[in-house]
């Protein structure tokens, strides 16, 4: 049987496990999307619009489905640039 | 008789000739009809088809590829529709550029039309992998394949587009007629564009040496033939005015065919990935049969028929459930003989996932589509969300589990990254499994309301729509992330390439008087550590052991050594020992040369080398799965003691020369 008493008090391993980060990325969307929805549900009376944050779209921006919007757009560009980047890399 | 069944008996009769021509082979045709079909898809359309590229594997690249972006578009689309249900105004903003929003059925259609072709073309690419690795590793025509999936794609844009455009030139776009004209000639150019796609997949399966065919093939194979006749029937249907060969065509296209697809993949990835046979034959059977002769519980729309066809088409709705019950616990209990190596593996992952909620949204289905084939059609609104919500969700799970599976095996290379894939299939099951639980708490909160005829300003159900909306969000994020990884694999030279010295079958049997290549051969999974082995004609029965892996990438050949061949050898062993009057301890000393304690199978071998038996590899694992009582993959003196004792009292010097002779 083990001899507990050897042990120190705290292990720590040196292998990270990929999933830890896949869980931290989880959990930081999820706080992401709890702040966001609780702001929706409960008016954007403390989060500014996007419009008010960037003047250029003061008009586009006006409510809060262009914060996801934004994400979307993000998203677009990340595939084009993905595209784009890996056919100059080779 | 009502053309409902007419046409349903000699679908189900074309089918079940199919399935048999598919199992047992149509004889000398075979190789005419091949030849007939690659001279179809290498030739035609003269010019078109020569301006894509022919490598192996780059067909079903292009499909997956098309199959994720519109899945990612069809991500935003749904995200938009639960937004707007919850503020019809939100993106008023945006009229100066045309966007409009009446009711939001527009939306819907849209969504449903991208979801479709997303699944369609993601699904049918990954397909198309698992049909060419029951071949010869290659598509029939890659560049054929490429150039329909470009065009399913042009399709389907021309159609979001087209009354956009024809609005531009004041065109009544809105009126039922152009809407049923605009439909019929999409369901018609899809019915023709699918025709080189399935002589593409048959001339493949044409080109193969006889191999079973998998599971997955058959699937695969199947749903292509019946989303062809699905709208075939529609198209035909909405030409002769006939209502019953329009539902039947729904029907088969939007419910046979997408299910076929997800159980195909379903049936493939798993015990591919966990490396173990379909658990149940007779489940496998009972979801492949049932799923052809009843109608899908997604998307059913009202029957107008009389109430002996609705009373027999209720009868077989709920019928219809039991393939789907069937497939899911077959597809998880296969992966219990592989847990491990399933929950590590994200495309495995995805589809273990996609079949345990399968059962919840089969069920949640079947009571909103009765409700709305011979009810009163209240929970019809329910029905769409519940079914968009499966779709999505499952649909989703299905395609990135299948492309992440798939794909690295088209482009022979690895996945970039395995935590990013990890990532963004939990995102699409919690995105998906989410906002369907918000909707539709939401859907029936208004649908309540709505009976009750309680003031709007009372109940205010939006927050749901909200909540879900914003849910949902989730899934195109996670959509997105398994898009990108899709194109670095694909693209990038600089990911890491997938070595030929893989192998994903542990022996192959080669017939002499067959011929073959080592493209072919690496086409069929075979890598350098695969056995190769050489039988004659007939031979193949004595020497090993055909296990049929069902939808495993192909049949898994397992070298088996005849038990009377190991006792020879040990025979053998123990006349040398008699003659040399030498002890078993000796042997062990003198053998175990590196002083381990135990025999690895190249002493062994060294060992049999010496009284003048050269063993094969698989002769000498053989061989020491027969020792090795402990199972660690070699063998310490009481175990070779054990054996050469065992050997010794079973037979005789003399006995067994006499059999040997």
């Amino acid at each position: 049987m083990t001899d507990t008493s050897v042990l120190p008090d705290t292990t720590v391993g040196n292998n990270e496990p990929t999933a830890s980060r896949m869980m931290l990325t989880l959990m930081v969307v999820a706080i992401l999307g709890f702040f966001a929805l609780f702001s929706n549900i409960f008016g954007w009376d403390n989060i500014p619009l996007l419009g008010e944050i960037v003047p250029l779209i003061g008009n586009l921006g006006g409510g809060g489905i262009w914060y996801y919007l934004l994400g979307f757009i993000i998203g677009i560009g990340a595939i084009v640039a993905t595209l784009v980047g890996e056919i100059l890399v080779d | 008789m009502d053309v409902v069944f007419i046409f349903g008996i000699l679908l189900v009769t074309a089918l079940y000739f199919l399935s048999q021509s598919l199992s047992k082979g149509i004889g000398e045709m075979k190789s005419v009809l091949t030849q007939i079909g690659l001279f179809i898809l290498r030739k035609n359309p003269p010019g078109l088809v020569d301006l894509f590229n022919d490598d192996d594997g780059s067909g079903a690249k292009t499909w997956m590829n098309f199959g994720m972006l519109w899945f990612f578009f069809a991500g935003i689309m749904g995200f938009l529709i639960g937004w707007h249900t919850y503020d019809p105004t939100a993106l008023n903003s945006l009229a100066s550029v045309g966007w409009s929003y009446d009711d939001g059925s527009a939306l819907v259609d849209f969504t449903t039309s991208a979801l479709n072709t997303a699944l369609l073309l993601g699904l049918v690419g990954s397909g198309m992998v698992v049909v060419s690795r029951n071949a010869n590793g290659r598509l029939a025509s890659e560049a054929n394949a490429s150039m329909v999936a470009v065009l399913v794609s042009v399709l389907l844009v021309t159609r979001l587009v087209l009354p956009g455009l024809l609005g531009i030139f004041d065109v009544d776009t809105s009126s039922d007629g152009f809407t049923i004209l605009l439909l019929s000639l999409e369901t018609l150019a899809i019915a023709a564009l699918l025709i080189p796609v399935l002589i593409n997949l048959l001339s493949t399966i044409g080109q193969s040496n006889g191999e079973t065919l998998l599971t997955g093939s058959w699937f695969i194979i199947m749903a292509v033939t019946v989303k062809i006749f699905g709208l075939l029937f529609i198209f035909f249907g909405e030409l002769a005015d006939s209502t019953q060969t329009v539902w039947l065509g729904e029907r088969v296209a939007n419910g046979w065919a997408i299910l076929a697809l997800l159980l195909g993949m379903g049936y493939y990835v798993v015990p591919k990935v966990a490396e173990t046979p379909i658990w149940s034959p007779s489940l496998r059977t009972a979801s492949m049969v049932l799923l052809f002769v009843t109608p899908s519980v997604f998307f059913m729309t009202t029957s107008n028929s009389g109430n002996f066809i609705t009373n027999v088409g209720a009868i077989l709705l709920t019928l219809s459930m039991l393939p789907l019950f069937a497939a899911s616990i077959n597809i998880m209990m296969t992966a219990t003989g592989g847990f491990d190596k399933v929950m590590n593996h994200p495309g495995a992952l995805a589809v273990l996932l996609a079949f345990f909620l399968l059962p919840f949204f089969v069920v949640g289905s079947y009571f909103t589509a009765m409700d709305v084939f011979v009810g009163s059609g209240e929970f019809s609104s329910l029905a769409s969300v519940v079914d968009l919500g499966a779709m999505f969700t499952i649909g989703g799970l299905v395609l990135v589990g299948s492309i992440f599976t798939t794909y690295p095996m088209a482009a022979r290379k690895a996945l970039p990254s395995s935590s990013t894939a990890h990532l963004s299939v939990y995102m699409i099951f919690v995105g998906g499994l989410a906002s369907t639980i918000a909707y539709t708490i939401g859907e029936f909160s208004t649908i309540t309301v709505n009976s009750m005829a309680i003031e709007d300003a009372v109940a205010d159900v939006g927050s749901y729509y909200l909540t879900g909306s914003v849910l949902f969000y989730i899934l195109p994020i996670g959509a997105l992330f398994a898009t990108l990884l899709m194109i670095r694999t694909g693209i990038s030279h600089s990911t890491q390439s997938v070595s030929t010295t893989e192998a994903d079958i542990k022996s192959y049997t080669l017939v002499t008087g067959s011929k073959t290549s080592i493209r072919e051969l690496i086409g069929r999974g075979v890598g350098i550590d695969t056995v190769l082995v050489l039988a004659e004609q007939g031979q193949a029965d004595g020497g090993t052991s055909l296990i049929s892996v069902g939808a495993t990438l192909h049949d898994d050949e397992i070298t088996e050594i005849p038990d009377k061949e190991v006792d020879y050898l040990l025979v053998d062993l123990a006349n040398h020992l008699v003659e040399q009057k030498m002890s078993v301890f000796d042997l062990f000393r003198q053998s175990d040369k590196d002083a381990s304690g135990s025999i690895d199978e190249q002493e062994l071998s060294d060992i049999f080398t010496g009284i003048g038996h050269q063993l094969s590899g698989a002769q000498t694992s053989a061989l020491v799965r027969r020792f090795d009582i402990d199972g660690d993959g070699s063998i310490n003196l009481p175990e070779l003691d054990i054996q050469i004792a065992l050997i010794n009292a079973s037979y005789t010097v003399s006995q067994a020369s006499d059999e040997e002779e």
